[in-house]
């Protein structure tokens, strides 16, 4: 057993520096580093990776050998050895293993790149975003007690990219993108987010060039600049505590509100529909994604502040989003606190060339 | 050449939202924290006949180019914000009557807020004409 320090590093004017209070000490075990290495993350992706890269040079190796074989020259009818033989039995073959040994090569590309992980520049990224992302949420949830979930007061960065090529949870009945709409249509994707939990959130909102038709509140303010959705007095809907209804339940009880039911249980359901589209109305998105995101058994926000976000070049970015669970709101963007923290983590983004635009110093 | 000397501002006084209520849920739009001016200076020129009321943002570097707006105001305006960045005034030397400055300004900002190239900035000229008109006392000083 061993002992090794670990510090949490910030961002200063003196480069990166270990935060104060931050520092702890932790017992290593007796495990080589390798091994944790292979045994730590995705096992599966690290087994995938590994097995794909074997099988893309077995494949490049068979590709040779045929090369090979088809470049021996001349041979007589009777081969002489073994050599002469397998090179026959190759050439007898060669159409089909070329093309076998080519598409295996592709696929194996395309596992690895799939399976691929993180680099080293970029988990350190990550982190130094993710910490910045930290200490802002701190500065603008001033009143969160400590002991409440993080991902109840969380701050997440939005980037506007022209293209994305699936989306999950579907927007449309059959198409991720929704009807009238393709993966160039433009989207804000959920590029780092503040806490150690709900990292792995696919959120991606609709931002087209048609500005009218913005999805969520994220859309909104990457059209209108700032918004703030829900205050203190009049917050959004709370769903976190509400019955959800699959898709077939919906449609079996607006089935039965036709006929003219008016058992509890379809009286429960109108309440609760009528509940999600005033939140789908604010929040300018869709009561089926509401639907699907109570689904999931995810918190809901009751209150969500965004903010547009600009380049280096002082040109739209992203958008920077404040969402709380709870009842504890976003301070005012006007507040001194709150500019002085994003001043920092704008400087952060800048430095770490996150929000630099390409081609400049 | 004058030293600057940087008048902070006050963002609460600048921006004001507007608010609506879609289905009992408060929405407020407000305007971006880059469209609003951090601290404000004003100096005299280097011929001495113009003072220049220059403004600090957050993303600072941008290009900018000038607008002039009728006889006496000349407005530098950021290439991709098209933020107000610099303010510049004839205004000799010993000027004697200070209410003037006033008016041009108002009337300058006036113009270039219906201009239909910036008409999505007009809050924006606004909260400057408002940040203008707090640190009026600090600034008519370059006057004399």
């Amino acid at each position: 057993m061993g002992t090794c320090t670990w510090h949490r590093w910030r961002y200063s004017s003196r480069g990166f520096v270990p935060q104060e209070g931050w520092q702890f000490h932790v017992q290593t075990t007796k495990i080589r580093p390798k091994v944790r290495n292979i045994f730590g993350g995705c096992r599966v992706r690290v087994v995938l990776r590994v097995t794909s890269t074997i099988v893309e040079k077995a494949a490049l190796a068979v590709l040779f050998w045929v090369g090979y074989c088809l470049d021996y020259g001349t041979l007589g009818d009777a081969p002489n050895n073994l050599l002469e033989m397998t090179v026959v039995t190759t050439r007898s073959h060669s159409f089909a293993t070329l093309i076998a040994s080519s598409v295996v090569v592709i696929a194996s590309q395309v596992v690895v790149w799939v399976c691929q992980e993180p680099s080293k520049e970029q988990r350190l990224i990550s982190r130094l975003v993710g910490t910045s992302l930290d200490d802002f949420r701190k500065a603008v949830f001033r009143n969160v007690p400590d002991t409440e979930a993080l991902d109840h007061n969380r701050v997440t960065l939005f980037q506007h990219v022209g293209c994305v090529l699936w989306i999950k949870p579907f927007k449309g009945a059959l198409i991720p993108w929704g009807w009238g709409r393709h993966p160039w249509s433009g989207w804000l994707i959920t590029k780092y987010r503040s806490g150690h939990a709900t990292q792995k959130s696919k959120a991606v909102f609709l931002a087209p060039d048609d500005a009218y038709n913005c999805e969520g509140v994220a859309g909104q303010a990457w059209r209108a600049d700032r918004l703030r959705v829900g205050t203190a007095q009049s917050p959004l809907p709370n769903l976190n505590n509400v019955k959800s209804f699959s898709t077939f339940q919906r449609f079996w009880r607006e089935f039965m509100e036709l006929c003219g039911s008016k058992s509890d249980a379809v009286r429960e359901f109108l309440q609760v529909r009528e509940t999600v589209e005033a939140y789908a109305a604010a929040t300018s998105t869709t009561p089926e994604l509401v639907w699907a995101r109570m689904s999931t058994r995810k918190p809901i926000p009751t209150s969500i502040l965004a903010i547009k976000i600009l380049d280096s070049k002082n040109r739209p970015w992203g958008v920077l989003v404040m969402d709380s669970c709870n009842d504890y709101l976003c301070t005012d963007v006007d507040s001194r606190e709150f500019r002085s923290a994003l001043k920092e983590l704008l400087a952060t983004l800048t430095r770490l060339e996150i929000t630099t635009v390409e081609g400049q110093q | 050449m004058t030293q600057k000397r940087w008048i902070s501002i006050d963002p609460a006084t600048l921006d004001k939202k507007e608010s609506s209520k879609v289905r009992g849920v408060e929405i407020i739009h407000g305007i971006s924290p880059f469209d609003i001016p951090e601290a404000v200076c004003c100096f005299r020129s280097e011929h001495g006949d113009h003072i220049v009321l220059e403004f600090s943002y957050f993303g600072e570097g941008e290009r900018t180019f000038k607008i002039p707006e009728g006889d006496g105001i000349v407005f530098l305006l950021g290439e991709a914000t098209h933020r107000i960045k610099e303010i510049r005034l004839t205004c000799p030397k010993g000027l004697r009557d200070k209410s003037l400055v006033r008016p041009i300004l108002h009337e300058g900002l006036r113009r270039i807020a219906s201009d239909d190239r910036f008409g999505a900035k007009r809050r924006h000229f606004a909260a400057t004409e408002t940040a203008i008109i707090d640190a009026e006392g600090e600034l008519m000083q370059f006057c004399d």
